[in-house]
């Protein structure tokens, strides 16, 4: 059987972005309310006449537990609206429900967005389900899940404390330029390397923060784009995929904990519908999920940009820097923005969008012409990536 | 005499690593204190847990499955209603149709639960019969009694094939004396007057031993040893000088100094300790104390010499950690206000229950099709993806219950609530069982320095967490306990 593709069927015409932080200004609706709004002006979609059906992403019930926290934010009635989660791939699940949506033919013009409200749980770090992984067990932090990561690729690869630390004060340096970003201070090394212990040998800037906020982004077809917005000033959606593994990888003995095979699973399908066979020299940046700075590498090896292990080394030379070999996460990642858990995918796409039209907020990518979002969820255990290119690329 | 040959098949012992000295609680309520140290569970520890310790040290080597009565004596089991020989039997495995009993309140309960065992058995109403005893104590802080109170587990398998020592006989008096008491609505124990006590207790173990020797037609000096509940050292001087017998030579090791009054499981402790180092053919009285005295004589047998080496009986008091800090054993006790929120977190008692094979017994599971050993237990299995088509269910096994640790983290945030006020991480690990199953534990009684990849670890049993207001016990997992070097 032919495998499909969307690839050059679906476009990226608006994208909104709220402040993100601790906004305890602002409840998830109306966070929501904001990003979609600013989404439909730069889209120039009116949002009654014109959006056809939406998607809205949201893990917490406290952020919203049914598709209403899209349609009553919005008043977006009449319309099919669907609430998907995913772990913390729950914003680019959207997406790509949205994006499956318009290359089906059955909708023009539709929303996709995220939000989460992670400063209305009153509680300290991710709240986790506390029946996961297991009834006799105490329950999880989301650090403890991928610290152990970080245990093997010390002693598979030598990795140490001071790469981690690379990752976060190349983040905190591209985040410091970005003026969405929750934290826009620069580090260094030092701080990152005594900073307080969180889940060893993850520090305190090892790990994302907390953060609020909504994202949500205006889908349609290319010839639609090209009427709204103009030649130049949307995205082409070239790929997308999505692959789903175990959420108990610990009683796996197979599980090596050096990475996600949904991840690379997921890469190699996005590849082939974008016809990307090297991505080091066939795109030119990448949004990676840096929940934590050894899955930003780990997920780089994932994405096929390096040989496993090497991902390390290549940090430390600064291959990954906003003016090195390949950027990574030129916004300052999950690190600055924090992970309001719906709404991080979603970000990624319209940060990915916002680079290939030459409109980056922060830090601009030079000649910005095709790059990838990598969202993660769980433990490992289910990844999206999409890749949007100008309309002009090739690959 | 007609030839006895119910008794003791095998023995086991648990006491938690943790040591705090006693001069070390006293100085917290600004008192002087007594030498030695006192042993106490760790946060996740209570007298059922203590319990299954004891029984998977006893049951070494032997097999769970033809055990048809459990027993658990204790003054502190932390249901009072639901019986802890329940969730002990359910943590074993044992059959669904073991006779299970507790048998409480009274610091003689475990002389108590061997007598009943011993009449089980002989009157053929079961063929092997675990008795287990185990004390949690928690005393009045600033007391004598927070010094003085040791926590461990001793269990004995009873039955009439293969004993190490057979049951000679024993003598039992019922004195009521106010002694120590609690009521259910009372947080501590209470006493009347210590001096009193001591002086009711010592008359009734007297009168007990008096009495089991003119019944058995012994003398004292027959007694090779005897295991006495004593609540402190000094007091088998006057005892030895009553019933004639040599305080040095003729009284097993009571542990006072090391552990301190482990209450119902005290004299077991001291028996215990006398089969550890006993000959064949010898006579060994076990005294305990409670609302008077009971007594149970044993003889050892031949076997009792090749039994040796399996269990680590009293070398659990010798494999200890130094507490921290007054602090840290007071935050365990659970007397001391540790300032953190309560943890409003509800948990599935339905789910708990219907996954009681994976979190209560340890069982994984066995794919027909690929042989995968596998845990928890599940529909699919997680290597072929195949289900069992006939049966919609897997094998259940039980798994090896020590291994190496794959990875691990310290984590700081998930304890949070959970182990309140002792301010460590808490070690999470990846452990490939020597099965070649894997599992993922909570690693605990060990520092970080001790953890590596690759470190061994062993299963430990546990009182996960109590939300929702309901006990979840299940296995952890610690370093190897190992006993220390004896000077």
């Amino acid at each position: 059987m032919d495998k499909k593709s969307l690839n050059g069927r679906v476009a990226v015409i608006g994208t909104g972005i709220t402040r993100f932080g601790d906004r305890w200004d602002r409840s998830g609706s109306e966070l929501v309310a904001d990003a979609v709004f600013e989404a439909c002006r730069n889209a120039n979609v009116d949002l009654q006449k014109d959006v056809e059906a939406g998607w809205v992403g949201s893990v917490y019930d406290y952020s919203g537990s049914a598709p209403n926290t899209l349609a009553d934010a919005v008043a977006l009635y009449d319309k099919p609206v669907t609430r998907i989660s995913n772990w913390c791939d729950t914003g680019m699940d959207a997406f790509r429900n949205a994006a499956l949506a318009i290359a089906s033919g059955m909708y023009d013009i539709v929303v996709a967005c995220g939000v989460e409200k992670m400063y209305d749980s009153g509680g300290r770090g991710i709240k986790m389900d506390g029946a996961y992984p297991h009834i006799a067990l105490n329950g999880q932090s989301a650090p403890a899940i991928f610290a152990p990561c970080a245990t093997r690729a010390f002693h598979e690869w030598g990795w140490t404390k001071e790469d981690l630390a690379t990752v976060a004060v190349k983040n905190h340096f591209n985040g410091a330029h970005h003026p969405l970003a929750t934290f826009q201070n620069q580090i260094t090394m030092d701080m990152a390397m005594n900073a307080p212990m969180i889940s060893w040998p993850l520090g305190l800037f090892d790990c994302c923060g907390m953060a609020d906020g909504a994202t949500a982004i205006i889908l349609t077809t290319p010839e639609i784009a090209r009427e709204r917005v103009g030649e130049g000033n949307y995205a082409v959606l070239r790929g997308i995929s999505s692959a789903t593994q175990t959420q108990y990888p610990y009683y796996d003995s197979g599980f090596d904990a050096l990475g996600s095979v949904a991840a690379r699973q997921a890469a190699k399908e996005v590849y082939r519908q974008a016809h990307v066979t090297d991505p080091f020299k066939q795109l030119d940046f990448g949004v990676v999920h840096d929940c934590f700075t050894i899955t930003e590498l780990l997920d780089i090896q994932d994405m096929g940009l390096c040989k496993m292990g090497e991902a390390a080394e290549l940090s430390r030379a600064g291959e990954f820097s906003i003016d090195g070999a390949f950027p990574i996460n030129p916004d300052g990642g999950l690190k600055c923005f924090g992970h309001p858990i719906g709404a991080t995918g979603c970000r990624m796409i319209a940060e990915v969008t916002r680079q290939v039209i030459g409109k980056a907020d922060g830090l601009q990518v030079k000649n910005a012409k095709a790059g990838f979002a990598h969202n993660l969820g769980g433990p490992l255990s289910v990844c999206n990536i999409a890749i949007l290119s100008s309309p002009d690329w090739e690959p | 005499m007609m030839k006895q040959i119910t008794g003791i098949i095998s023995y086991g012992a648990y006491v938690p690593t943790w040591r705090i000295d006693k001069r070390k609680i006293a100085a917290d309520a600004g008192n002087y204190g007594a030498a030695g140290q006192r042993s106490f569970a760790a946060r996740d520890e209570d007298s059922i847990t203590m319990a299954v310790e004891a029984c998977v040290d006893c049951l070494r080597g032997l097999d769970a499955q033809d055990i048809d009565g459990l027993i658990f004596a204790t003054t502190t089991c932390p249901l009072v209603i639901k019986h802890g020989a329940g969730i002990i039997a359910g943590a074993l495995g044992l059959k669904e149709d073991v006779f299970v009993t507790d048998v409480t309140d009274s610091t003689r309960a475990l002389v108590s639960a061997i007598r009943l065992a011993e009449s089980m058995v002989k009157s053929e109403m079961a063929k092997k019969v675990l008795v287990v005893s185990a004390e949690h104590c928690v005393g009045r802080p600033g007391s004598k009694d927070e010094e003085n109170f040791g926590d461990a587990a001793v269990a004995f398998l009873m039955g009439n094939e293969n004993v190490i020592a057979t049951i000679f006989g024993g003598y039992g008096i019922s004195n009521p004396i106010p002694g120590m008491w609690m009521r259910r609505t009372d947080k501590y124990p209470q006493s009347f007057d210590g001096r009193f006590e001591k002086r009711e207790d010592t008359g009734s173990i007297v009168n007990v031993i008096k009495k089991t020797l003119t019944n058995l037609e012994l003398e004292s000096k027959d007694i090779t040893k005897y295991a006495i509940a004593l609540s402190d050292s000094k007091s088998i001087k006057g005892i030895a000088k009553k019933c004639g017998f040599d305080e040095k030579a003729q009284v097993a090791k009571e542990f006072i100094k090391e552990i301190g009054n482990c209450g119902t499981a005290q004299c077991g402790l001291s028996l215990i300790d006398s089969l550890e180092h006993a000959d064949a053919d010898q006579v060994i009285m076990c005294v305990s104390v409670g609302d008077g005295a009971e007594s149970i004589v044993f003889k050892t047998t031949d076997a009792l010499i090749s039994s040796r080496g399996v269990h680590m009986g009293t070398k659990y008091v010798y494999s200890t950690r130094d507490a921290f800090s007054y602090g840290q054993f007071a935050h365990w006790q659970g007397t001391k206000d540790t300032g953190w929120p309560p943890d409003d977190m509800t948990a599935s008692v339905p789910m708990y229950y219907r996954d009681s094979d994976s979190a209560l017994a340890f069982k994984g599971m066995k794919c027909p099709h690929c042989g995968t050993l596998q845990y928890p237990i599940g529909r699919i299995c997680v290597k072929c993806r195949k289900e069992n088509e006939e049966t919609k269910t897997f094998e259940t096994v039980d798994l090896a219950k020590t291994g190496k640790i794959f990875t691990f983290t310290h984590d700081t945030l998930y304890a949070h609530g959970c182990m309140p006020g002792d301010g460590k991480p808490y070690t999470r690990a990846i452990v490939d069982l020597d099965d070649g199953c894997r599992v993922y534990a909570e690693i605990v009684d060990c520092s970080p320095e001790e953890i590596a990849v690759g470190t061994p670890v062993e299963c430990t049993f546990r009182c996960i967490h109590s939300k929702g207001g309901y006990n979840f016990y299940g296995w952890r997992m610690r370093t190897i306990r190992k006993a220390k070097e004896m000077g």
